[in-house]
């Protein structure tokens, strides 16, 4: 039970970006470039508004999915992420500023049932500032998987 | 010896977290297309005419095998180079880590074969066939996320072991036993 519930919180996490990451790409790359063949516009809108139904719902589960596993791994990761402080905190601020920043333009694009007008563009700087939450988010976890080699001068082991 | 050991200390901790983030991205790419595609997509729409459908469909196939590629690309590069650095420590330092690796690749390699297999055809693929594939993935970060953690639990354990051994007393640890080591020869840099 021990490892069981750390690794379902790992996956969980992995899974939530997978769907809220792949989304953002779906919505913003691929459907785009299917709906251009619809020639009636009524019907291109409505095709699109259902579809962004749908990645509503995988945002809003996703997000939640993200705070409750986020929480409990960076409170089960604590003690180790402080072998390899100041890089560890570094990479984590980040990666909680960057993700609060992405949640809220998700939240704000996604709100009402019309998109607002600039969705198109928030919509490909949220996907540009996800790939940043990644990047932060894996740069974190080698850290703390090479505490001695990122930072020598620490040497307390993890409890 | 591969080709990451004659890399300077600053340009190893350089390749790989970028080496990490492309695996991570090329995950989120193929599992999270293949779930719109097989699952909101069709929902969308399904109140349209059949041959919009196909229409629409098919252009929508295109890109999001365009996508497959590119994250299959990303995935085999990245992954062959992560194994390449964990091998000799899933060989020597953490053996019960090594069966979740190997689930896990040959999973993942069976996964991106039925994906280009669907996505290189020029039929449309069954349906169910797509639904396999995406528990596929699903189980293949399942088995990558039970891998790391079985890795950081023994290499933690082995930290705290010795730790507990740097603490004995000196008649103790001068007896010429000796101390546990946390990175052997085998272990990455």
């Amino acid at each position: 039970m021990d490892a069981i519930v750390p690794i379902l919180a790992r996956w969980l996490h992995v899974v939530a970006a997978c769907l809220v990451l792949g989304g953002l790409v779906v919505m913003r790359l691929i459907l785009p470039a299917g709906l251009s063949h619809i020639s009636d516009a009524e019907t291109r809108q409505a095709v699109f508004l259902r579809c962004r139904k749908s990645f509503k719902m995988i945002v809003h589960l996703g997000i939640l999915i993200f705070l409750l596993t986020g929480t409990y791994n960076a409170i089960l990761n604590w003690p180790a992420y402080r072998q390899s402080v100041p890089l560890s905190h570094a990479f984590l601020g980040v990666h909680l500023l960057l993700a609060c920043v992405a949640f809220a333009l998700a939240l704000w694009v996604l709100s009402g049932k019309q998109p607002p007008k600039a969705h198109a563009g928030a919509t490909l700087i949220n996907l540009l500032i996800l790939l940043l939450v990644v990047a932060a988010g894996s740069s974190l976890k080698y850290a703390r998987e090479h505490p001695h080699q990122v930072n020598p001068t620490t040497a307390q082991p993890a409890n | 010896m591969f080709f990451f050991d004659l890399l300077p200390e600053w340009m190893f901790h350089t390749v790989f977290p970028i080496v990490r983030w492309l695996h991570i991205v090329g995950g989120t790419l193929i599992v999270g297309g293949t779930l719109f595609y097989e699952f909101v997509i069709p929902i969308a729409l399904e109140d349209m005419k059949q041959e919009h459908q196909l229409a629409v469909f098919g252009r929508v196939r295109w890109v999001f095998a365009k996508v497959v590629w590119i994250s299959v690309a990303i995935l085999m590069f990245s992954g062959i180079l992560s194994s390449l650095q964990y091998y000799r420590a899933y060989e020597i330092q953490y053996p019960l880590s090594k069966p979740w690796w190997v689930a896990h690749v040959i999973l993942a390699l069976l996964a991106m074969a039925i994906a280009l297999r669907l996505t290189l055809s020029r039929r449309v693929p069954p349906i169910s066939w797509m639904r396999v594939n995406l528990v596929l993935l699903f189980v293949v970060l399942f088995l990558a996320s039970t891998a790391r953690h079985v890795r950081i639990s023994l290499r933690e354990k082995q930290e705290r072991q010795q730790l507990r051994w740097m603490r004995l007393p000196p008649a103790v640890s001068n007896s010429g036993l000796t101390m546990p080591t946390t990175r052997p020869a085998g272990e990455d840099k």
